[in-house]
């Protein structure tokens, strides 16, 4: 028990401090993450032996400041993941409460709707969607958004589903409330628990999938750093300058980890 | 005493504790019992839901769950003690010498298993006979306890078997081995009242076939007073009375045994006879080993001694024991 | 039984019509197909002649009919880019992703079954705290960073294995074991959660009380029973890798069905990028429905209906 209190405040502590980063870094920080410096590409970091005072973590391919572009890198990958949870998580936990509550009906198309949906693979879906309308920020959210809402729909929908037999549920109609109070008063703050699980496991997905696309060339354009995109970049001089690819993963890989850890240690919180 | 000493008893327990770690402390499931069974005998354990009867069984074969620690002073199966057992030697009783039946026969068979593949595998676990003398022996036991058809349903799965055939088919499985005690945990408990008193009556009669020794925990002194030959009534994981069960039952020594007997409805009551007597409260969870008499604050006759002193387990009227400050050798 | 498969045929075969529309919908509603075909700078008149050509001016209901006959027809359509008929390019590089696909849920499962059981069976001790930690970080694992990584470490430092191409099999050992990674966190904790359920089951007392030697107890009666789910999620995550595969093929040089997806979607080949999205999710629709239909198959519980 005591470890799964470790995992989850571990993962809390690294979400506060790489928000803390995603927000106040850019601000801090002297270098930005555009400025291209053609005479001085590919500087080491640190814990190398021929660095340049001024770029602690090195420089990219184009002489860029790579902890200027780490640091911008978390906030694209938190914005879009909190992006794309609202959008999705409004998307799901709308169609999932009217298909549980209301049955019937509503309840078959929804289902419906949720198989067709759950049958197409994320990441070629999203790849196609993207290819034909354009890779920028707004246009991975939304299409993330649009893909990343079944988890939401299936929880929400069973939740409602069993809660509309419930009694208090009962005594609201009793009382003359209408479905819309019963939804939002009765049966959403109970399911608010498992909600906020898959709301951290959707976030991970989105960052991840979000990654994948940019390193595809396909998800955020360039220039902006996003990690995934940074790993593309870097892959031809990835043999000779190495940091270059294991900041950007590394920062992904803590990302991800600290959400899966603040999720695990709410699903586990959740069952006492 | 010119007569010779009775047989060493077949399980013999002194002094066993089962403390229980829990989020609110260390929950003392059972204080210090004692129990002898002979060859033969069938000793009925009763008590109600909470008094620690359960854990005390699966204690016998180290089936407890891991979280609980088990003390005794004795703990020997003919003979051997068990305490300091091995784990290896302990698993080589289990199913073979001294084998258990459970109380929800549902879901204590393997769904993915027939029974066929389940019962010889018992078998094969204590025997090196073989697959062939292992499914004669299991058609041999199903037979005898009462399954018709006893070839087909080797090969069938138990979902396809009623509640009351699922027993006994746990009651053959526990007989593979021709142990010789069972420990039967509520064994009639989950099923309908017809059925029950099949089971029951199944199992005296392999007891008086086989030479059995019985363990048979139950709440329901109906069973107790026609399937057992002694009895001890638990109350909050100790033993407050015991000794032969007519005697128990016909003059019990105890308020609470006579609290338990007062509280049968009775078929043949006068109508108007009065509400069903109740023992108030309920049984208490102990963190704490209490001083005084852990009955008292339910008990009808409780004085002020019981508030202070527990009573310790005192011979009575002869071979039986009871723990209690009362004197209840001559009221009926 | 038979009813109940019928019925999830039936509503699989409703979700392949309603991905297919989709498709259509993509790359015919979201795009004007006639700017794609044309080329550059093309006059109105171009894309009224093109439009006429390819019968885009029907009303789209008559478009998606025909382009349902097509594809019952086996006609994938032509490749905007070289011309190849879709459906012979898809056929070339299938068998190449397949295997690697194969191959690696194999190679996951070859890994999350015992990891899960050992996790099980130690069920809170360090074993099991390891385990599940090693499954936390893979899981947060970029997939694409962890094929770099791993042609870093056996490909260029220690130069034991080829990088890219798929000439040999050593060129698949890499990718196999990178695509491995996506499905072996989701695989191990299943047959944990299974095996942990398993164990704690009334049948595992009783085979305890019956003296079954521990070893039999764990691997016949207990992951017997938690086998069912992982398998069919085997099925399931084996679908999941033909879309997933696409990272990985393109970093090995890997010419299977997700490399020509990637290909085609960065020179917006819209033929053979609706041909793959549709191909990929039929397959997963038709893996889902084989893993219902082993799952009822399977377990004895439904197969001879309850007493």
């Amino acid at each position: 028990m005591k470890i799964r209190r470790l995992g989850f405040h571990a993962g809390l502590a690294i979400l506060v401090l790489l928000a803390l980063v995603a927000v106040f870094g850019p601000m801090l920080l002297p270098q930005d993450p555009f400025t291209q410096s053609l005479g001085q590409r590919l500087a080491q970091p640190f814990w190398h032996d021929r660095t340049l005072a001024a770029h602690p973590l090195g420089t990219d391919q184009l002489g860029r400041d790579y902890l200027a572009r780490i640091v911008y890198g978390a906030r694209i990958s938190l914005a879009i993941g909190v992006a794309v949870v609202l959008v999705s998580g409004f998307i799901g936990i709308t169609l999932g409460l009217i298909a549980g509550y209301a049955g019937g009906v509503a309840d078959a198309i929804i289902s419906f709707i949720i198989n067709t949906r759950i049958s197409m693979p994320i990441v070629l879906a999203a790849l196609a969607i993207v290819s034909v309308t354009g890779n920028s920020l707004t246009m991975v959210i939304l299409v993330l958004g649009l893909l990343l809402w079944d988890h939401f729909a299936v929880v929400a929908r069973s939740a409602a589903m069993q809660l509309r037999r419930a009694d208090y549920v009962t005594a609201a109609r009793a009382l003359g409330c209408s479905h819309l109070h019963i939804l939002f008063r009765e049966i959403l703050p109970n399911i608010r628990g498992p909600l906020l699980v898959i709301a951290t496991v959707e976030m991970a997905h989105a960052i991840l999938v979000e990654a994948a696309l940019s390193f595809l060339g396909l998800g955020v354009p360039a220039p902006f750093p996003s990690w995934g995109l940074m790993l593309s970049e870097a892959k031809s001089f990835m043999f000779f300058s190495p940091w270059l690819i294991a900041l950007p993963g590394a920062a992904l890989l803590l990302l991800v980890l600290g959400i899966n850890l603040v999720g695990d240690g709410l699903r586990t919180r959740k069952e006492h | 005493m010119a007569d010779a000493l009775p047989p060493a008893p077949l399980l013999q327990v002194r002094n066993l504790r089962i403390d229980l770690p829990t989020r609110a402390g260390l929950l003392h499931a059972v204080r210090g019992i004692d129990l002898d069974i002979a060859r033969g005998e069938t000793l009925g354990l009763v008590g109600e839901s909470g008094c620690g009867k359960s854990l005390t069984a699966l204690s016998l074969l180290r089936l407890q769950p891991s979280a609980a620690r088990v003390s005794a002073d004795t703990l020997a199966f003919d003979g051997a003690d068990l305490l300091r057992a091995s784990e290896r030697q302990v698993n080589a009783l289990r199913g073979n010498r001294v084998a258990m039946v459970f109380q929800e026969p549902m879901t204590a068979l393997n769904p993915t298993f027939t029974i066929g593949q389940q019962l010889t595998a018992v078998y094969r676990a204590h025997r090196r006979d073989g697959a062939r003398a292992a499914r004669a022996r299991a058609l041999e036991l199903l037979e005898r306890v009462g399954i018709s058809e006893p070839v087909v349903r080797l090969g069938q799965y138990p979902h396809e078997l009623s509640g009351g055939m699922r027993q006994r088919v746990l009651i053959a499985m526990a007989l593979m081995c021709e142990p010789e005690l069972i420990v039967a945990d509520e064994p009639t408990t989950a099923l309908d009242v017809t059925v029950q008193k099949q089971i029951l009556e199944l199992l005296r009669t392999l007891q008086r076939d086989l030479g059995l020794a019985v363990l048979l925990i139950t709440h329901d002194l109906g069973v107790v007073a026609h399937y057992t030959d002694r009895v001890a009534v638990m109350y909050a994981g100790e033993i407050v009375e015991s000794g032969a069960t007519a005697e128990v039952l016909g003059r019990p020594g105890h308020p609470y045994t006579r609290g338990l007997l007062a509280s049968i409805p009775r078929v043949h009551a006068r109508a108007g006879a009065g509400r069903l007597p109740v023992i108030a409260g309920v049984v208490p969870a102990l963190t704490e080993v209490p001083a005084a008499c852990v009955f008292a604050p339910r008990c009808t006759y409780a004085a002020e001694i019981c508030r202070t002193r527990a009573p310790a387990l005192l011979p009575h009227l002869g071979t039986r024991l009871r723990r209690c400050h009362a004197p209840f050798e001559t009221t009926p | 039984m038979l009813v109940l498969l019928l019925r999830r045929a039936g509503l699989a075969i409703m979700v392949a019509l309603s991905v297919s529309m989709l498709c259509f919908i993509l790359s015919n509603v979201a795009v004007d197909p006639a700017l794609a075909l044309a080329g550059d700078s093309p006059t109105e008149a171009d894309l009224q002649a093109l439009r006429e050509r390819y019968k885009l001016d029907r009303p789209l209901p008559e478009r998606y009919a025909a382009y349902l006959a097509r594809l019952v027809a086996g006609d994938l359509g032509t490749s905007q880019l070289t011309g190849e008929p879709v459906a012979r390019m898809l056929a070339d590089r299938i068998g190449v992703t397949a295997s690697l696909a194969l191959a690696a849920i194999l190679l996951a499962l070859a890994i999350a079954l015992p990891a899960g059981v050992a996790a099980a069976a130690n069920r809170g001790g360090w074993t099991d705290r390891v385990i599940s930690f090693v499954v936390a970080v893979v899981q947060a694992l970029p997939g694409f960073w962890a094929a770099l990584l791993l042609i870093i470490a056996f490909g260029v430092k220690l130069r034991w294995l080829p990088i890219s191409g798929s000439g040999t099999l050593a060129h698949f050992v890499l990718p196999t074991v990178a695509l491995s990674l996506y499905a072996l966190p989701a695989l191990t904790r299943l047959t944990r959660s299974g095996m942990v359920q398993a164990l704690d089951a009334d049948y595992i007392r009783t085979a305890r009380a019956m003296g079954l030697p521990a070893r039999a107890i764990l691997f016949k009666n207990a992951l017997r029973n938690a086998l069912l789910p992982v398998v069919s999620l085997g099925a399931v995550q084996f679908g999941f890798m033909l879309g997933g595969s696409i990272v990985i093929e393109s970093i090995f040089a890997i010419h299977g069905i997700g490399y020509l997806a990637w290909q085609s979607m960065i020179r917006s080949d819209m033929p053979v990028i609706q041909a793959v999205v549709l191909m990929i999710s039929l397959t997963y629709i038709v893996l889902t429905f084989l893993s219902d239909v082993l799952n009822t198959a399977l377990d004895p519980r439904l197969k001879r209906g309850a007493a």
